[in-house]
């Protein structure tokens, strides 16, 4: 049961003194991470090595599911033209790529390797990302006034009102801005304490059933493999199309 | 209060173990009565499948009750494993398996409640059109799995309660124990019936228009997410207590400190919920109905949510001002 929680802490860099800021970096989850990136760039190497008029297995693979993703992309933003949709599709589709390698690379039953995404600091970094590109994007399209503007609430733009309902249109936006930017804020805690709640979730279960079942673990492989392979790649679908929905939302 | 470390010990026991049990089994029971209900509907409309509505009746029921079984590993862990050192503990050890109770019983819940839906509709859609049992197969799994992460968050929090708790007996720290099990599982009972209502929908439309399978499923997948945003602030004000709690007043003071911030955002978050639960079962019935207009759908499902969980966020400021700054 001690293995749940479990941190391998550096709190200075490696033979100096010199200590990292922030109270330390985890070691584990940095490792995992940047071995799903070296593990994921390597398969796209391989996928693409040579490209043919008749498909191969794994051309076809890759084919598939740039077809799948695009049109996913293309019909959440549906903005006027394809190269338009297209500049989404590298974050989209490799953000689906990165979020389901990492939940499954806590099926090595080694030590080291645990999911990336079982750390909150990962994927509040994700959402982090997410948040900020659809901000960016929503600033981009509408300019920062116009973006300022929609925090400001429904009444604040009220060209035809006079008087008294003008002014009480500007005095409402002292309700709807705070509200606003908790809400932005809370789209962020909320991506992100999803997915590492569920991941968290299922590798709990796990050890504890393995904990209450002693020999019997047959028991313990077969939830292994529901919450690893089907709730990991569910979360991490609902993780990309959340990310790619506040972008669809924020550029409207 | 003075008490024997073994009867703080037994106390908690029976507590955490009766709730846990007691309340998480409520509502699977319903849910799952409410499938079987439905499909005895189906079977009446169509007799001649019976044998293979039986079956995609029995699949949903037992994925359901998947919440109820989280109830009883908690339960069986609560009743199981006892601590190290068994003379140090006191009325913490207690307010900790009552805190793990309360927060999975109250968390499986929504969940066991909500995945009744999925599956009663899948029989239902059977009922329509055979031949699409396994679209409607396959999307009520996912329905019900998605449905089921409110007790999986009530389950992580339950059991950083139990592994976690010190020695002693003070009363803000068993205060910060129930409160945060209260917290976490009172506001996954709304997040657990909205996202199971929203399966609900999705699997209707499914079994309505079973060609827009795919526009369906992904528009529950985002509706399920926006319906659980109310538990995922409640296992956040539920860590906050247990890992930081800030400056706490001493004694009884100290204990309705933390219990006011878990009533605010427990009881907080069964609305919204539930509400954009509601929301969302709608919108994927519309997205099943007219997939070619599911981004339009999709926008206005997600505008109307949001002002449904304002009040969770509401709940969540009072909560975060409670602990922070009344002091």
């Amino acid at each position: 049961m001690e293995s749940i929680g479990e941190r391998l802490i550096w709190y200075y860099v490696p033979f100096t003194d010199i200590p990292i800021p922030l109270g330390g970096v985890n070691i584990l989850t940095l490792f995992n991470a940047v071995l799903v990136m070296l593990v994921l760039f390597g398969l796209a190497r391989l996928a693409v090595r040579k490209f043919a008029m008749v498909p191969s297995r794994s051309q076809m693979a890759i084919e598939l599911y740039t077809g799948i993703f695009d049109n996913l992309v293309t019909s959440s933003l549906e903005l006027d033209t394809r190269e338009k949709n297209r500049r989404f599709f590298p974050l989209i589709g490799t953000l689906f790529l990165y979020l389901i390698l990492s939940n499954f690379i806590g099926f090595v039953p080694t030590h080291y390797f645990e999911e990336p995404t079982a750390d909150i600091n990962c994927t509040l970094g994700l959402g982090l990302l997410g948040m900020f590109i659809a901000t960016w994007c929503a600033i981009k399209t509408k300019g920062m006034g116009g973006y300022v503007e929609e925090l400001l609430g429904p009444m604040w733009h009220q060209p035809e009102a006079t008087g008294g309902a003008k002014i009480a249109g500007k005095l409402s936006a002292l309700f709807f801005f705070p509200l606003n930017v908790i809400g932005e804020l809370a789209k962020v805690v909320s991506i992100s304490f999803r997915l590492f709640g569920n991941i968290v979730g299922g590798s709990i279960i796990i050890i504890v059933v393995s904990n209450l079942v002693y020999n019997f673990s047959i028991l313990a492989v077969g939830l292994d493999l529901f919450f690893i392979f089907f709730v990991g790649t569910v979360q991490a679908f609902v993780f990309t199309m959340l990310t790619l929905t506040y972008i669809a939302v924020a550029i409207k | 209060m003075e008490l024997e470390p073994h009867t703080w010990l037994i106390l908690g026991k029976f507590a955490g173990a009766g709730i846990a049990l007691g309340m998480g089994g409520i509502g699977a029971a319903i849910g799952m009565g409410n499938a079987a209900g439905m499909a005895n509907t189906a079977i009446m409309r169509q007799p001649k499948v019976q044998r293979e509505m039986l079956r995609t009746m029995l699949i949903g029921q037992a994925v359901g009750e998947g919440a109820a079984v989280f109830a009883l590993v908690i339960g069986l862990f609560i009743i199981v494993v006892s601590p190290a050192n068994l003379e140090l503990i006191g009325g913490n050890y207690f307010a900790a398996l009552l805190g793990a109770g309360l927060s999975i019983g109250f968390g499986t819940f929504g969940s066991g409640l909500g995945c009744g839906w999925p599956a009663g509709n899948a029989c239902a859609g059977f009922a329509r059109n055979p031949a699409r049992s396994p679209k409607l197969t396959q999307s009520m799994i996912i329905g019900q799995a998605v449905a089921q992460s409110p007790s999986i968050f009530a389950l992580v929090v339950s059991l950083i309660l139990i592994l976690t708790a010190k020695n002693g007996t003070d009363l803000p720290t068993m205060g910060i124990y129930i409160s945060a099990g209260l917290a976490m599982g009172v506001s996954a009972l709304g997040s657990g019936i909205g996202s199971g209502k929203t399966a609900g929908g999705a699997v209707d439309g499914i079994g309505r228009w079973p060609l827009s399978y795919g526009v369906t499923l992904r528009t529950m997948l985002i509706g399920q997410a926006v319906c659980e945003t109310p538990a995922i602030f409640g296992m956040l004000v539920a860590f906050i207590m247990v890992i930081a709690p800030g400056d706490l007043n001493p004694g009884i003071l100290g204990f309705a400190q933390v219990f006011g911030a878990a009533i605010a955002v427990g009881f907080g978050g069964i609305g919204p919920g539930i509400g954009s639960g509601l929301t969302a079962a709608q919108g994927c019935a519309a997205t099943a109905a007219r997939p070619d207009k599911d981004a339009l759908i999709l926008r206005t499902m997600l505008i109307g949510q949001a002002v449904s969980q304002s009040t969770a966020i509401y709940a969540l400021i009072i909560a975060l001002a409670l602990l922070y700054v009344v002091g």
